[in-house]
């Protein structure tokens, strides 16, 4: 290793260029296709390895499959994908005292989308595309749920099968998911709108992001070696019990659940450390409040679900026992671990649309952002508070009743702050000149939904309701108010909002009102009435129900496939505006936002900004007379940033 | 990339998820087959199974299970169709050996018509699993209240089945007759209550867990 | 926040490479700061979280199954794997202290990085070979069952302290001048993230050092 020990050899000795960045062909590069030849390889070298530990196992042997091998497969495939992508080349080059630049790549190729890119801009682009496809085949297989149900006796599938399906749905909403905001939104407008030039740690935010196709291929994969059984919660000692596709579910969450503390970690440390001169706590525009505590709940509660899938492929493999009675172990554990990171999940899917709608409320009202202040304690308090509530969830599998009560008073005080975040949102639109574009109309049905998940969430929240709407419909309905008519509509309200930023195309409007309502009608006619068959008495996760249900689920069904209609509109508009349609030119701002992001170029350059700006106000001083929030570029402004002190 | 050349990029993309998501669909829906009871008489069916100590077969070789026959031919399956309010007949073929039972209430029939179940031409109504050869498996409806037991094969046997299932007659095996009382049309799980998974933490899971192996549905159809 | 930062350092307006520069080194030296704090409090959780395993299942007792009379992992693993973190975290927060404070020798702090790392690396053979030969099935206990699944993971952090502590070594040992404190290195992007690495890497010894001790305490003194 050549030593340099003078200072006069120069800043940049040691330095090297980034392998990632830079002209040339494809194949001199890591990339896509390195990425599946490292995958297939990493699976037959963790194949054989599994077998070669673990074929003359007496529990193997007695199982007839090897979950060594398929566990070993999947997460030697998955390092293979990721070096063959290029994410291990830094740290080997860290080991041999290499520093790599971060450099960012001036061309605009369509290459770079199937890159290890550095560019947040890029990698908020991969995410936007990837969630937006996750959530599709979800949706599939929620429309094959409800084909199932459409007859209380006549089957499309067999029992078995049906439970696979269901898990895969729940599981693919709920794992890949919970970036669906943070990861295209978050990583593409984070450092835009707090005046940075980049992510604090932009491998890692290339990371989080391509261990989420390698997660969604084995949680697909799962299907074909049996499925699983558990659904989403994947609750012991099923899951110990289960057959190979539990495998698949453990890996593929194990590795969601590392993407998502990656890609938090960024994002927390980013907003702490790179926001420019003058964007003060103050001024942080309120969908990075909501980021910031969304990144903080993954960085904390994903750790635990980490864990507990690792535990559970323990006792599936090293036949540990900890979740078995007999020998020690307590199915209880796992539920506890669970809903640690469960319950919190629910808080990191519902804080970045409450972020969302306090962004966009104050552009299409018009006016200053209404409680801001109350706002981001909502916001906080929330994340907050949800680290104490987890127990709810084990209200009526066992828990000392002693404890109830207790859970209870900590779920229903949740309330208060989300009462503060909603009170604000509404208060937005009091004595508002309310623009009706298509991300506002995504805005306030979001709202309207979230409010009837939410409220519904308080009878839950009281165990004597809870203990006999426990399981049943009705909760299933409540948390797709939360998550679908919540979370989704606000995703979609940030789409159709920043897409012209991301890509210079705007979706046409008249299509996005066609996709609003018709999502807006038919996503209530098919869950309002679920809380009804849910009070009748209609288990979750059972294909076969009472013959008086059949109409409401003939009802819901129709409902739900009108739905995918309002999603193939969607898909319509979306590959029409960004693929097929030449692009047209589009104003620099035309939602008339103040917000930072919008003071760059369209799309942003490289570096985002060629200076640093100084932020000078806030980003909702809508009608007050206020100028721009920021100044842009200036060359030797300022010598002393304004607003510091 | 001209527009029509961006058109046909995306249609074929489109027409690639489209065959792909109906691949899957028929996947799910093809599995396990349903094997229809041989129809006896206007008001009663047979149904022939027998128990296998390994399928032999992939997806899962070691695992025991259950096979249905359908005319001449065996089928991988423990779905099966039978008509309502009638008798309906079983001849259960067990090439499986046996074991003592976890939980002894579960070594008597329950329900079956006549109140006992024909072993090798003998009639028998409780089976002490502690001794002789043990209980191999088990086909009980809890639905209906109904419980048959099975007696293993001896475990000394030179003659045991050991090949891709079916099973062929010429392996020992022991010959269980008995005969239920089907309700009102319905879906009714039926499941093996002898914890014979080998390997799995209290021996419930994998092939007693498994729809096409040691558990099933009994779909009565009017 | 870059602000201060900034705001001390320009007594004559900056062009906006050297303004971006100034704002962008700030930035990275608190990243690396809140950002190892952050890892250690993720990591801390996860520990947690085995933690509870640990007292939950103790305190369940399920079929008298938490453990059984004397069942420990050897301490011919357990000693030398405490002894070598807290040496090991020791010595590199001491010389690194000193580093940061300008009073080391670069040479004396190479070799005490690269005595801690070894001690990390050698604590984690000792942990994954101890795993092998525990003197206990995996399952047989509750106890069993959470020695099995926490220790490899405290064996994959000795291992990731030891690859961090290594990458500052090797920098060090290619790039003498990041420790200098001389323009032009001083006000290098080389130096900041050297800084920032080092000042990370120390606390997340402390932290390794201190799960070591715990584990310690949980796995062979308690009984």
């Amino acid at each position: 290793m050549a030593t340099d020990t003078t200072v006069a050899a120069g800043v940049d000795a040691g330095g090297i260029p980034d392998p990632h960045v830079g002209r040339g062909v494809w194949w001199r590069r890591p990339g896509l296709f390195y990425g599946v030849i490292g995958a297939v390889i990493g699976y037959a070298i963790g194949t054989w390895l599994g077998t070669w530990l673990a074929e003359d196992n007496q529990q193997v042997q007695g199982l007839g499959h090897n979950d060594f091998a398929v566990t070993l497969g999947y997460l030697v495939a998955t390092i293979g994908w990721l070096a063959g992508m290029g994410a291990l080349t830094y740290p080997l080059q860290k080991m041999a005292g290499l520093q790599p630049h971060v450099e960012h790549e001036e061309e605009r190729t369509l290459g770079r989308y199937f890159r290890y890119t550095l560019d947040h801009k890029v990698v908020g682009v991969q995410y936007l595309v990837a969630m937006i496809a996750y959530f599709l085949v979800g949706g599939l297989f929620a429309l094959a749920i409800r084909t199932e149900l459409l007859s209380p006796t006549a089957h499309l599938f067999q029992p078995g099968t049906y439970l696979e399906i269901v898990g895969t749905h729940g599981t693919m909403m709920m794992m890949m998911m919970t970036s669906a905001i943070i990861g295209p939104f978050g990583n593409y407008f984070v450092p835009l709108m707090i005046g940075a030039r980049r992510m604090a740690f932009p491998r890692l935010e290339a990371l989080s992001f391509w261990i989420t196709p390698a997660a969604f291929l084995v949680l697909l994969s799962g299907i074909l070696i049996g499925g699983f059984p558990s659904g989403w919660t994947g609750y012991a000692p099923l899951s110990v019990e289960a057959t190979q596709g539990m495998d698949a579910y453990l890996v593929a969450f194990g590795l969601m659940s590392i993407s998502m503390i990656v890609g938090g970690f960024n994002i927390v440390v980013t907003v702490i450390n790179h926001r420019a001169p003058g964007m003060t706590w103050t001024r942080l525009p309120l969908f990075v409040w909501g980021m910031l505590v969304t990144g903080m709940l993954m960085v904390l509660a994903a750790p635990v679900l980490t864990l507990s899938c690792y535990l559970t492929l323990l006792d599936r493999t090293v036949q540990t026992s900890l979740f078995n009675v007999q020998q020690g172990g307590s199915p209880y554990l796992w539920e506890n671990l669970f809903w640690f990171f469960g319950h919190p999940e629910v808080y990191i899917l519902a804080l970045p649309g409450f972020g969302i709608a306090g962004e966009l409320l104050p552009v299409f009202t018009r006016k200053p952002a209404f409680g801001y202040k109350t706002t981001v304690a909502g916001i906080v308090g929330v994340g907050l508070l949800s680290f104490f509530v987890w127990q709810h969830h084990l209200f009526d599998s066992g828990i000392n009743a002693d404890m109830r009560p207790m859970v209870m008073l900590t779920t229903e005080m949740i309330s208060i702050p989300t009462g503060f975040i909603f009170l604000a949102l509404i208060g937005n639109l009091w004595r508002a000149k309310i623009r009706l574009t298509v991300p506002m109309l995504f805005v306030i049905g979001g709202m309207l939904n979230f409010l009837i998940g939410g409220v519904s969430g308080v009878f839950l929240s009281d165990v004597p309701t809870d203990t006999v709407a426990h399981g049943s419909f009705f909760v299933m309905s409540h948390f797709h108010y939360t998550i679908m008519g919540g979370y989704i509509f606000f995703f979609f309200a940030g789409l159709y909002y920043w897409l012209p930023k991301m890509t210079g195309r705007m979706l046409d409007t008249r299509l996005g009102k066609v996709h609003f309502w018709s999502l807006f009608v038919f996503f209530n006619s098919t869950f309002l009435p679920l809380f009804a068959i849910g009070e009748l008495g209609m288990p979750r996760r059972v294909f076969e129900y009472a013959d008086s249900l059949q109409a409401l689920n003939v009802w819901v069904s129709i409902s739900a496939y009108l739905i995918g209609v309002s999603m193939l509109v969607f898909v319509y508009n979306f590959l029409k505006s960004t693929v097929i349609d030449d692009k047209r030119p589009l104003p620099e701002n035309p939602w008339g936002s103040r917000g930072l992001e919008w003071l760059t170029s369209t799309p942003p350059a490289a570096d985002n900004f060629v200076r640093v700006p100084t932020v000078v106000s806030g980003p909702y001083e809508y009608g007050t007379g206020a100028g721009p929030m920021a100044v842009m570029s200036s060359p030797g402004y300022p010598r002393v940033p304004e607003g510091v002190s | 990339m001209a527009k029509s050349g961006r058109i046909a990029a995306v249609l074929v993309a489109l027409a690639a998820v489209v065959a792909v998501a109906a691949g899957v669909v028929v996947y799910l829906v093809a599995y396990p087959p349903t094997a229809s009871a041989s129809p006896v008489g206007s008001a009663s069916a047979e149904v022939t199974m027998q128990t296998v100590p390994a399928y032999n077969q992939d997806p899962e070789p070691t695992w025991v299970s259950y096979m249905i026959k359908q005319g001449d031919s065996w089928v991988h399956t423990t779905m099966f169709q039978v008509p309502a309010h009638s008798l309906v007949h079983f001849t259960v073929y067990q090439f499986d050996t046996g074991s003592p039972l976890r939980n002894p209430f579960m070594n008597q029939t329950a329900n079956l018509v006549g109140g006992a179940e024909n072993v090798n031409g003998k009639d028998v109504s409780l089976i002490d699993a502690n001794v002789g050869d043990g209980v191999g498996h088990s086909f009980a409806i809890p639905a209906l209240g109904v419980s048959a037991i099975f007696p293993g094969v001896s475990g000394d046997s030179t003659n045991q089945c050991d090949v891709a299932a079916p099973c062929p007659m010429t392996f020992d095996h022991n010959t269980i007759t008995f005969t239920i009382q089907t309700g009102d049309p319905g879906s009714y799980a039926w499941q093996c209550f002898v914890p014979c998974a080998l390997g799995y933490p209290i021996g419930f899971g994998g092939p007693m867990s498994t729809l096409g192996y040691m558990n099933g549905f009994m779909e009565v159809v009017a | 926040m870059a602000d201060a930062m900034v705001g001390a350092q320009m007594d004559e307006p900056l062009d906006d490479a050297a303004y971006n520069d100034a704002i962008e080194r700030a930035a990275s030296r608190g990243s690396y700061w809140s950002g190892s704090r952050l890892f250690v409090a993720l990591s801390a959780m996860m520990f947690a979280g085995g933690a509870f395993a640990f007292f939950y299942l103790h305190s369940l007792d399920s079929s008298g199954m938490w453990r059984t009379d004397g069942q420990a992992p050897p301490d011919y693993v357990s000693v030398p794997v405490l002894v070598l973190t807290l040496g090991g975290a020791a010595l590199f927060w001491g010389y690194t202290r000193r580093l940061l404070r300008g009073s080391a020798v670069t040479t004396d702090w190479l070799v005490a990085t690269g005595v801690s790392a070894g001690a990390f690396l050698v604590a984690a053979i000792i942990q994954f070979v101890g795993m092998l030969n525990t003197g206990f099935f995996p399952g047989s206990t509750g106890y069993a069952s959470v020695y099995v699944a926490i220790m490899p993971v405290f064996a994959v952090y000795c291992l990731g302290t030891a690859y961090w502590l290594e990458t500052l070594f090797a920098r060090v040992l290619r790039v003498r001048w990041v420790v200098s404190d001389e323009m032009p290195a001083r006000d290098s992007m080389e130096r900041t993230m050297f800084l920032g690495s080092a000042v990370g890497a120390k606390a997340f010894v402390v932290f390794v050092a201190l799960v070591s001790l715990i584990l310690f305490l949980l796995f062979s003194v308690l009984s």
